[in-house]
């Protein structure tokens, strides 16, 4: 084996792992709901704590073959995943989210999918382990390895993503995993392995052109329904790392959301976007003529009482609200969305200015001055519940505040929602309009069909544009008003009472699309059922019975090892503080960042991939220098403090700094996010390989555990991550995070040289 | 002995189908009773037409078994036979009278037009996906509902040749009223319909038409699993 070739090979395993973390998040937003890709990769991750326990139990004969056995790991890794592949699209197993909550079968599949996806993490993290338990010495170099192999893989993952769809992609990290297989191979006795390795990849170069693996998406998503259409066809399919993409045309898929019923006749039929199966909007580039039908709709009102020359979309969907800008002859359109794919179609097809980046950075690097300023319409009624953790940073009192600033005199912000029930949408976005303007502004509320739209203004309704307000309202079968009992809504006074959050969202803790509170259980349970609650807000139901599950799990594999053998380590309670702190930690903060830049580069794939790679890379190079300078006790307390220090002022400055540069250009951003992430995560790569260094010296028996216990407590991070920031803010996120790495202390105090 | 084993063999398989013809009448009777009745429907035909309507003949034969639970089950092609609270309500909402005309949109398994063919002189439905459309065509005319008729077309066109109807039942979901179905609404006519988001969360609206204008009223959050429970 060459010296270098066992390294070089878990640094490509280590970007295969985390490139199959990509694809699992694809196939899942695809074929079912993205929150169920963080549940399946939360359980699935648990196989790097099982790795630890299955290590302690065979400590010693993992060792002694260990030369033999990584490769084989290592080959296990990338073929597995191709299996599980598989095995989640074959239908005596595949479940269906839709159907779990009612059918006990669906319910069952879900563990088996998991089991599934669980054991191509749990190999790898074998592999990774064992060479930390039997390189402990170098412990720093294996990690170096380790965090720049995954850094990497997170780029490579995602550029790779632009070429192929996720269900292939398992083969090109197979075939990477055969590269690595052969970098490592035993220097005696070669021949079994090399014909072992040839053989696989005869096999899988087979699968790939005999029966390539197939993803088939719910019966019960858009994209499935909309394709039992009779005349219904896929015009054009598109993979990228921002999901899959299909623009379907059907003379039944009709678009007019909350027509008024003075519409007469048929709304037109524009070919359809659907992403990751999901409709994500009717695309009116062909006809502007067929826009007429928004002349019945919500979006009109703006227009219906003064001329509008300067229009700004903030748009989610598809900007449909764009084109009907151009139709109402505005002079100057701009369109902002923060997905690449539809910015590239509007940019293709209508004649306005159009810009790919989250709409609350942009609007802080803006200079211009609208007449009118769109907002996304909230809420697909019902499809907030999906999106319940994610942040979003211009819904806040923060983001409407910078949008008002950039009203003409005469100018008017425009926000839709539908209006679901039990009211959440209108209250939650009402409480945070008025706090945003605190008195400033002047508004109305007008209730269309199954929709409420909120007009704002700088300066108060003139008498003429209350009288043209009334009427085009009137025409259109609307109610418009002041307040919400004009309008026929029964609003409770005290939003302290009502079951569900409804008060205003902020910077710190950006969630409009979230309400579920303890009392709502309640609520929801009593008068619709348990079995129906996750319908109202699925996704954050499900980080929390994944933190429940994840937990359990942790708690029973952690402590089951050591009644089951009945060894009890020296020092046990400070290693289990230590390696779980570590863990718990060092998720927090890779948690609490990817949702922190969202808002810096646009989109939830961008930020995971620059925060992973940039993490773990700076990660790496900190492990590294553990291996190259003494540590002293003095030292090891120096990492501490400035750990807990970095973590505690990043609470406070993190978010203001993100917002004052997120106007710069992208390389700028991307050179600030370097300068913002690498002292810290520099730092939280070292305690790591420092504590594994100093327990092979104390008690090398026990660090297959220790290995375990981390692992298990990374994956309760990320969950743990995700319910701060949604309960507590990202301030309290950071704090807890610096919390979490006090468990070094007892270490580092009690620690005289390593 | 062997032809005493042949008899009661001959007997029980002669037997079986009216012992469970027995048994699901028995279990849509406590249907009726804990899941529709004890949550506020009252009208007499609709409790009388679900307890008649053999819903397990609705389903697909591995659902038989859960044909009568509280809540909906998948029939294929993405679509859901509703759960029977809600297909008791949506014909309550509407008012159903013996005399009456009525549109369904959506057939899907056919239940939902069976029950209201319980109810009304004449059910028109139709169905947008062929394959569901020509099975409860099948079906409903098997069970003798002759006063059923059966189009595979696009519901959102309603049915003009057969229009104005009394009363209008949407079981599909979109994110608007079509106006067609207004349209084919008879003025004092009542028609009942799940708005929103296909897939998630949906509002069900009452839609009422008095002297030529339009009312609505929602009645309760709905899914394709229907979201409801008692008072």
């Amino acid at each position: 084996m060459n010296a270098l070739g066992p390294y070089i090979a878990l640094a490509f395993l280590s970007a295969v792992s985390i490139s199959f973390q990509l694809v699992v998040v694809q196939v899942f937003s695809f074929t079912q709901w993205y929150h169920f890709a963080f549940m399946v990769i939360s359980l699935a991750l648990l196989g790097g704590g099982m790795a630890g326990v299955v290590l302690f139990f065979g400590s010693k004969w993992f060792t002694d073959r260990w030369k033999k056995i990584f490769p084989g790991l290592i080959l296990l890794t990338g073929g597995s995943m191709v299996g599980s592949i598989y095995l989640s699209q074959w239908e005596p197993l595949r479940f269906d989210s839709f159907l779990m909550f009612t059918s006990i079968g669906h319910l069952m599949k879900l563990p088996v999918t998991c089991l599934a996806f669980f054991v191509p993490f749990f190999f790898s993290a074998l592999a990774v382990g064992l060479m930390v338990t039997v390189q402990h010495e170098k412990t720093g170099r294996v990690y170096f390895w380790n965090l720049v192999g995954s850094g990497f893989g997170a780029l490579g993952g995602w550029a790779l993503m632009w070429l192929l769809p996720p269900e292939l992609m398992p083969f090109f990290l197979v075939a990477i995993s055969v590269l690595a297989f052969f970098l490592c191979l035993p220097q005696e006795n070669k021949m079994p392995f090399v014909l072992l390795g040839i053989g696989l990849s005869v096999l899988f170069l087979s699968l790939l052109s005999y029966s390539p693996p197939v993803l088939r998406p719910s019966e019960y998503k858009d994209l499935s329904r909309a394709l039992l259409l009779p005349n219904t066809r896929v015009e054009k399919e598109m993979v990228s790392p921002y999901g899959r993409w299909h623009i379907v045309r059907s003379p039944l898929l009709r678009y007019a959301p909350g027509l008024s019923f003075s519409f007469q006749g048929v709304p037109p039929s524009p070919a359809q976007l659907f992403a990751n199966g999901d409709a994500a909007g009717p695309l009116f580039f062909e006809e502007l003529s067929s826009l007429y039908v928004f002349d019945y709709t919500l979006a009109l009102i703006p227009w219906s009482f003064g001329e509008r020359q300067t229009v700004l979309v903030l748009t989610y969907d598809t900007g449909a609200l764009a084109a009907y800008a151009l139709y109402r002859r505005a002079a100057s359109v701009t369109a902002v969305t923060p997905h690449p794919v539809i910015a590239h179609l509007i940019k293709q097809n209508l004649p306005i200015r159009v810009f790919f980046a989250d709409p609350r950075s942009w609007l802080e690097k803006d200079q211009g001055f609208y007449d009118l300023i769109y907002f996304p319409v909230l809420g697909r009624l019902g499809g907030g519940g999906a999106q319940a953790v994610a942040e979003d940073h211009l819904f806040t009192i923060e983001g409407i505040k910078r949008a008002f600033e950039k009203l003409t005199p005469q100018g008017v912000m425009f926000f839709i929602t539908w209006e679901e029930y039990p009211l959440r949408y209108p209250l939650k976005l009402f409480a945070t309009i008025e706090q945003a303007l605190k008195g400033q502004g002047y508004w109305k509320i007008v209730r269309g069909v199954n929709q409420v739209a909120f007009v704002v203004k700088k300066t108060p309704f003139s008498p003429p544009e209350v009288e043209k307000l009334t009427t085009s309202s009137q025409r259109l079968q609307f109610r418009i008003g002041s307040g919400w009992s004009e309008v026929g809504l029964d609003v409770p006074r005290v939003i302290d009472a009502y079951p569900f959050h409804v008060g205003p969202a902020t910077d710190d803790r950006p969630y409009i699309h979230q309400f579920l509170r303890p009392r709502s259980l309640s609520f929801l349970s009593s008068h619709y059922g348990w079995e129906r609650v996750p319908f109202f807000e699925i996704g954050y139901l499900l980080v929390i019975a994944t933190l429940i599950n994840v937990i359990v799990v942790a708690l029973l594999f952690i402590f089951f090892p050591l009644f089951a053998i009945r060894l009890r380590p020296r020092g046990l309670g400070k290693i289990f503080i230590y390696f779980s702190c570590l863990g718990l930690g060092y998720m927090l903060v890779e948690m609490a960042f990817i949702q922190r830049f969202v808002f810096y580069f646009g989109s939830t794939a961008s930020s995971m991939t620059v925060i992973v790679a940039l993490m773990l890379i700076s990660s790496g190079v900190g492990s590294w220098i553990v291996d190259r300078i003494e540590m002293t006790k003095t030292r090891l307390l120096l990492i501490v403090f400035t750990l807990i220090f970095i973590l505690c002022s990043a609470g406070f400055f993190l978010t203001p700094v993100l917002i004052k540069t997120a106007g710069t250009p992208g390389w700028m951003r991307l050179i600030l996010s370097l300068l913002l992430v690498f002292p810290l995560a520099f730092i939280m790569g070292m305690p790591f390989p420092i504590g594994i260094k100093a327990l092979g010296k104390a008690e090398a028996g026990a660090i297959p555990w220790a290995w375990g216990v981390n692992g298990f407590f990374s994956v309760l991070g990320a969950c743990l991550a995700v319910v701060l920031s949604v309960e507590a803010g990202f301030r309290v996120l950071m704090w807890t995070a610096a919390l979490a790495y006090t468990g070094i202390l007892p270490l580092a105090l009690g620690e005289k040289r390593s | 002995m062997l032809r005493v084993l042949l008899w009661i063999g001959i007997f029980f398989s002669l037997s079986f189908p009216a012992i469970a013809g027995n048994l699901m009448e028995e279990k849509r009777v406590e249907m009726v009773r804990l899941q529709i009745a004890r949550r506020g429907v009252e009208d007499a035909a609709v409790l009388k037409a679900m307890r008649v309507v053999p819903r397990h003949l609705f389903v697909p034969n591995y659902l038989i078994d859960e044909a009568y639970q509280d809540y909906p089950l998948p029939i294929g092609y993405g679509q859901t036979i509703s759960q029977p609270y809600i297909v008791a309500l949506m014909t309550e909402l509407i008012k159903p009278q013996a005399g009456h005309r009525v549109l369904e949109i959506g057939t899907g398994s056919g239940y939902q037009a069976a029950v209201l063919a319980e109810i009304v002189k004449k059910v028109f439905t139709v169905e947008i996906i062929p394959e569901l459309g020509e099975k409860a065509k099948k079906r409903l005319w098997e069970l003798g509902y002759k006063n059923v008729s059966v189009r595979v077309a696009d519901g959102y066109n309603g049915w003009p040749e057969e229009a104005p109807f009394d009363a209008i039942v949407v079981t599909a979901a979109a994110d608007h009223i079509p106006p067609p179905l207004i349209a084919q609404l008879k003025e004092g006519g009542k028609m009942v319909i799940p708005v929103g988001s296909p897939f998630l969360v949906q509002n069900l609206i009452l839609v009422e038409k008095k002297q030529g204008r339009v009312t609505t009223r929602n009645i309760l959050p709905v899914r394709f699993v229907p979201l409801t429970r008692g008072k």
